[in-house]
């Protein structure tokens, strides 16, 4: 490896550690939640909460401090109660920084990070919803800028509108939408949300979704039109989402997704930063399917247990199919209210490379609408031709949402 | 009386002459439903079954019951349950409607009951499922409850409100000597 692309390197490795900085903890299964609609204004989870689901961040997720949870009183609005909202408007704000450092054969560096500073605003009226995102991000996101910079954009992660049928079980939606696939959480850099592209940091996809949430299956599914934030049209990929997840208890979940989608030409994975020549880059005709199962499971006391494993299938003109997988696994320890350890367990197999890593988490939500989380990370990346690039990362995150 | 109407009488008594106990932790409970895929569930492990040998009562105390957050453990007592004034949930089934399995074997059925809950008694109907190993009987009982028939409100909370029909259930061990 030369120096230069060392560098290269090292700031893509650097890009993709960034957590995303929104709400999604799928672990909230813990307190019975298999469904996500009641909290939050997107019924497949993340993002922008309800009224009642400003309420459950101030009961169930923070530490109370000596308090009991039947004593806690949320305050209606936001910004603790100083801003009274209607019950049909949804406000929220996400600002995190992070200070980071990575280390590899390279080096270390250090860099502090403002990840996300995002508004959002949504409608849960009745029958019609609405939700939009809008914010300012230094580096990243590039597939939701709606500014054309390589650097200091505003982007629009999601723009969407909807109905509720049917007693808000059946939803039709359209605009900017999350990818229904997997699990929905915050660890965007997660090989299994990076290579399927479904992270909620920056790949929405614009199209029409379809949602079922029941008592005991919810289930998504999404005709891809393409990111028209993306410039060029040759890149954008064109194809469906989905999943269908049966919650066989209020502890235990099962799901399948699936993902097809193509593209004229090839965006090029950023999973693993030591891919030195990535087949699809540039390929014309790129074809991208994911299949794969998930798993929520409260396993019990103060334990949830999170599980995603993908099929990974690539192909393009000219260019030989690629067969890959990838896996994740992390169980959240609930210490005290508030205060969670995870350990995470990760491997990825894409062309012909296998990497694998982990990371332990502590994150504390020690207010409502404040959290510190650290991470120690070691992931080590396959090399094309063989051998492996060990990094290792620290990562210090404050977050405040409202 | 005659000698077939004291035999009579001697055998409808049978079950008078024994006891029945609960043995192990039960589980009592109910199951609830709000707008798309919402769900609540409570639960308690007190349960008190009393037989005086025609009619099978069960008893559950309503401040015992837990659906995982505590805010909403509280607006379910005082709101909606009040407890202070209606402190049990009680379910009466009569003996005669029940029907005992042979030991090794299980039985499934329905019998007709009593429910009191928020100081009003309605007729229900008991589904059950009995399995029986010597003197030892595993229940299993569900009974669909609509809460605004016993004059509850139907909880509702920032938006999201809880549909009256609630399945209530109870799980337990129990000896009959």
């Amino acid at each position: 490896m030369t120096r230069a692309q060392g560098v290269l390197r090292l700031a893509l490795v650097l890009v993709i550690a960034l957590p995303a900085g929104a709400r999604a903890y799928p672990w909230m299964i813990r307190d019975g939640y298999t469904n996500c609609s009641a909290c939050h204004v997107d019924p497949s989870g993340w993002g922008l909460l309800t009224e009642y689901g400003r309420a459950q961040a101030q009961i169930v997720l923070p530490t109370l401090w000596g308090k009991k949870q039947e004593d806690v009183e949320p305050t209606p609005g936001i910004a603790y109660g100083l801003i009274p909202l209607p019950s049909w408007l949804n406000v929220g704000l996400s600002l995190r920084g992070a200070v980071l450092s990575t280390t590899t054969s390279q080096g270390t560096t250090w860099r502090d990070i403002l990840m996300i500073a995002d508004l959002r605003a949504g409608v849960t009226a009745d029958w019609f919803l609405a939700s939009v995102s809008f914010g300012y991000v230094p580096t990243g996101a590039t597939l939701a800028a709606v500014t054309n910079q390589n650097r200091d954009n505003l982007v629009s992660r999601e723009h969407w509108l909807g109905v509720r049928l049917d007693d808000n079980k059946l939803y039709f939606l359209g605009g900017r939408l999350n990818l229904p696939f997997g699990l929905r959480n915050v660890e965007h850099n997660s090989f299994v949300r990076s290579s399927t592209r479904t992270d909620t940091d920056s790949y929405q996809q614009y199209g029409g979704q379809v949602v079922w949430d029941g008592q005991s299956i919810r289930a998504a599914l999404m005709g891809i039109a393409g990111n028209f934030l993306i410039r060029q049209p040759e890149y954008r990929e064109v194809g469906y989402s989905g999943y269908v997840e049966g919650a066989f208890s209020n502890s235990f979940t099962l799901g399948f997704s699936s993902l097809a989608t193509h593209a004229d030409l090839g965006l090029g994975s950023i999973s693993n930063p030591f891919i030195f020549q990535d087949p699809f880059r540039n390929a014309s005709d790129v074809w991208r399917q994911a299949h794969g199962l998930f798993s929520r499971w409260h396993i019990g006391g103060p334990w949830v247990l999170l599980a995603e494993a993908d099929l990974l299938i690539e192909s393009a003109s000219g260019v030989a199919r690629d067969w890959g997988g990838t896996g994740f696994l992390q169980a959240d320890y609930q210490i005290l209210q508030g205060l969670h350890l995870f350990f995470t367990a990760e491997a990825l197999r894409q062309y012909e490379v296998f990497s694998y890593g982990g990371w332990v988490t502590a994150e504390w939500f020690f207010f409502p609408g404040c959290d510190v989380r650290l991470d120690t990370t070691f992931i080590e990346y396959g090399i094309q031709g063989g051998g492996h690039e060990p990094t290792f990362s620290v990562l210090g995150q404050l977050h405040f949402s409202m | 009386m005659s000698r077939r109407a004291l035999a009579l009488a001697l055998l409808l008594a049978l079950p008078g002459s024994a006891a029945t106990h609960v043995t192990g932790e039960p589980t009592a409970g109910f199951h609830g439903r709000g707008p798309g895929g919402f769900s609540l569930d409570g639960k308690t492990h007190q349960l008190k079954v009393e037989d005086d040998g025609s009619v099978l009562k069960f008893t559950v105390p309503l401040a015992s019951l837990e659906t995982g957050i505590g805010l909403r453990d509280r607006h379910m007592r005082e709101k909606y349950l009040q407890v202070d004034k209606y402190p049990d949930a009680v379910l009466e089934l009569p003996w005669s409607s029940v029907k005992l399995p042979g030991d090794g074997q299980t039985s499934d059925g329905t019998a007709p009951g009593k429910m009191t809950l928020h100081g009003k008694t309605q007729d229900v109907q008991v589904k059950y499922r009995i399995t029986r190993t010597g003197n030892r009987y595993q229940v299993t009982g569900n009974v669909p409850v609509k809460i605004t028939d016993y004059g509850i409100e139907k909880p509702s909370y920032l938006g999201v409100t809880v549909q009256p029909d609630v399945d209530v259930s109870a799980t337990f061990t129990a000896e009959k000597t």
